[in-house]
């Protein structure tokens, strides 16, 4: 009686742990949601119109500081849409980001800040994700810097102006061969 | 043995036979057996007396005797012994087919022994049927279905609403602002609007 209980026993203990090997093996996938969103394309939230409402707040204020002819509080308000907290990978933060840089660096440049408008447009160009008419746009503004550069220093220095026109003529060059590409993409053929 | 036979004097010899008589009987009723040569009247007379005396009283039996007359009783009734082959060859027959006893086990015992191998065959067919009718290990779930959202309710780049920006507006950051915020309120809105009202 005993051995055959013992018997029994470990019968009922191997089926039990066969019985939850199958449980763990070929447990249905999560299936999720019955519809869901291409990626990477999310729909507008609340977080990016929020965004998009502070990027034209803070312009609209530096339009007004400008036009009270106080560049330095208007440069102030567009550092603070380099601040701005987007929604992660939102195509539409990149773009509002380089605009910003290319204003603040032609106020920069406006108001004699050079290098500081020179660092402003570099560090957008070094960390741009991809190409945009906003990145040929920012490469467009850092040839109008070198080109001023190059004004300052023409007399001076013909060499540094010689070389500064050089280096505008390669920032034009550039926006032109991104603006030429997503033409082409845009229009689906080459013009 | 007439009337007036009944009314003589015994004889001498007629004495001696009845006393030799009751000694048979008595003889018989204590075990022994009769003697081998022994008159046929006489033998049928000792069997009606001895039947007389033993529905009359007890006859007190040995346990021997009493043991010898059983089996004798059973190998009759059973195996058919001291039977006519006949009559035995049925009996025999139905006692080699019977069937082997089974003990008499208490229900509680029963059950006991039983139970820990039922569980178990309930496990097993557990486990049998979990295993095949499990997914595909492995297998890729059917895709679900994509919903495509159109242009214009996507957070997308804005090159397209933008376009190629002229040099001559490199700094107008703030009215592509502008472009853009209101391109987006619009399908922020149309969003709000499907949803009832959530965003």
């Amino acid at each position: 009686m005993n051995r055959s209980f013992h018997r029994a026993l470990v019968a009922a203990a191997l089926s039990c742990a066969l019985v939850a090997c199958s449980q763990d093996r070929g447990e249905a996938p999560d299936r999720g949601s019955v519809t869901r969103l291409a990626e990477p394309r999310e729909a507008i939230g609340e977080h990016l119109m929020l965004a998009l409402g502070q990027a034209k707040n803070f312009h609209h204020k530096a339009d007004v500081y400008l036009a009270r002819a106080e560049p330095e509080k208007a440069v102030a308000a567009l550092r603070q849409i380099l601040a701005i907290d987007f929604p992660a990978d939102a195509p539409e933060a990149a773009d509002v980001r380089l605009d910003a840089r290319a204003r603040l660096g032609t106020v920069l440049a406006a108001t004699g800040k050079l290098d500081e408008a020179f660092a402003v447009v570099d560090e957008g160009l070094a960390g741009a994700p991809r190409p945009s008419f906003f990145l040929a746009n920012l490469y467009t503004v850092r040839g109008e810097l070198h080109e001023a550069r190059a004004a300052l220093v023409a007399e001076s220095d013909p060499a540094t102006a010689e070389a500064e026109q050089r280096a505008a003529i390669a920032d034009y060059d550039h926006a032109i061969s991104i603006n030429e590409k997503l033409l082409a993409g845009l229009t689906g053929g080459a013009q | 043995m007439s009337r007036k036979d009944e009314l003589d004097p015994i004889t001498p010899s007629e004495a001696a036979h009845a006393e030799s008589f009751a000694k048979v009987v008595d003889r018989l009723l204590a075990g022994e057996h009769l003697p081998a040569a022994m008159d046929a009247d006489d033998r049928a007379l000792v069997e009606t007396a001895t039947v007389v005396v033993a529905s009359h009283r007890e006859l007190p039996l040995t346990a021997d005797r009493t043991r010898a007359l059983v089996d004798q009783a059973l190998e009759r009734g059973v195996l058919g012994r001291g039977l006519t082959a006949p009559e035995a060859a049925p009996r025999l027959a139905e006692v080699e087919s019977a069937p082997a006893p089974v003990p008499i086990r208490p229900a509680r015992r029963r059950l006991a022994a039983i139970a820990p191998w039922s569980v178990a065959a309930v496990c097993a067919a557990a486990a049998i049927v979990l295993f095949v009718s499990r997914p595909e290990p492995g297998a890729p779930a059917p895709a679900a279905p994509v919903a495509e959202l159109p242009d214009e309710l996507s957070s997308r780049p804005a090159d397209g609403l933008v376009g190629q920006i002229p040099r001559a507006h490199a700094a107008d950051a703030s009215e592509r602002a502008d472009i853009i915020y209101a391109d987006r309120l619009a399908g922020f809105r149309e969003l709000s609007f499907r949803s009832g009202g959530e965003p």
